[in-house]
């Protein structure tokens, strides 16, 4: 129990570790183009290419989130623990 | 120049500087990492559900900063990011705990024979299969964490995170790729002996995310990502 409680908190840290060192390269190096300056914001019509765009990514966060909701459980459920 | 700690432009004024863009945004922090945990999965939809319900009521109001294509099209990247980096991390690293072990066995058994077949006998440990073992480092190590990372900052209406986003984007595909090729050519082994033989319709489905990132990412009004 306690081996494998080390083992979680080292993955733990070494997911933080990894994603905060590609914070760090995003925020520091990536920016090599110039952003443009800020426009005063205009009311437009949003362009049917995003909005078919976001129906399809609505639909397939849902079916990810389904899948996170359902995948260990039925583990569990299926297979029990190893 | 980047203007990095320029606040986010709403109306030609300043506005005073904010933790997070959004008010719900915090929110949706915490239901993408509970749900991209897959562990702690079945929370995280619920307080995932909450953040977007604040966004859709602010968005409604028009009192929203960020477009909701943006909101839903990134949250999507994040938690695709993350579900994917949280077994493959499981897998590269604690292989040996028993939760570790019956969770990417598990979705073996569901879905993948290379997470269950001679499992743990590899000189790395885990899936023993050297193609699978390859592309989980690149996900582990490269993908899937500067997706993770761009999709935030891309939320966050960081200059870097849209550029991020795209450069991310194209190694998503260059990932699709690489993976459907590996996957069929091992069907036999991997997809034929998982328990619904499934698989491979599945990965394909959520893999494909750069065919719709990447047309909005390049038409979307990039000077709105100013912060």
């Amino acid at each position: 129990m306690l081996h494998d409680a080390l083992i979680l908190s080292g993955m733990v840290v070494a997911d933080l570790l990894i994603i905060g060192v590609w914070w760090f390269l995003g925020s520091r190096l990536v920016p090599a183009e110039s952003s443009p300056p800020a426009v005063e914001a205009k009311l437009t019509k949003t362009p049917l290419l995003h909005k078919v765009l976001t129906v399809v990514s609505f639909f397939l966060l849902v079916g990810l989130l389904v899948e996170c909701m359902a995948m260990f459980p039925a583990i569990l459920m299926r297979f029990g623990w190893s | 120049m980047v203007l990095k700690e320029s606040p986010v432009d709403v109306g030609g004024e300043q506005q005073p500087k904010k933790r997070w863009v959004e008010e719900a945004d915090g929110w949706l922090l915490a239901g993408c990492i509970l749900s991209g945990t897959m562990i702690l999965g079945p929370i995280g939809p619920i307080v995932l559900g909450i953040a977007l319900w604040k966004l859709y009521k602010s968005v409604k109001a028009g009192t929203n900063v960020r477009p909701w294509a943006a909101t839903v099209i990134a949250t999507f990247c994040m938690v695709d990011g993350l579900i994917n980096f949280s077994p493959w991390t499981f897998d590269t690293f604690a292989h040996n705990t028993v939760l570790g072990e019956t969770f990417i066995t598990g979705y073996g058994r569901f879905f993948d024979g290379a997470f269950y077949i001679d499992y743990n006998s590899g000189a790395l440990g885990g899936v023993a299969n050297t193609s699978e073992k390859m592309w989980q480092y690149l996900a582990v190590f490269i993908l899937m964490p500067m997706r993770i990372v761009s999709a935030w900052a891309f939320l966050q209406m960081r200059t870097w995170g849209l550029h991020f986003m795209k450069v991310s984007g194209w190694l998503y595909l260059f990932l699709w790729a690489g993976y459907t090729m590996a996957m069929s050519m091992d069907f036999e082994e991997r997809m034929a002996t998982s328990e619904f033989g499934l698989g491979w319709w599945l990965f394909n489905l959520f893999y494909l995310s750069p065919f719709f990132l990447l047309p909005y990412l390049y038409t979307v009004d990039k000077s709105r990502w100013c912060r």
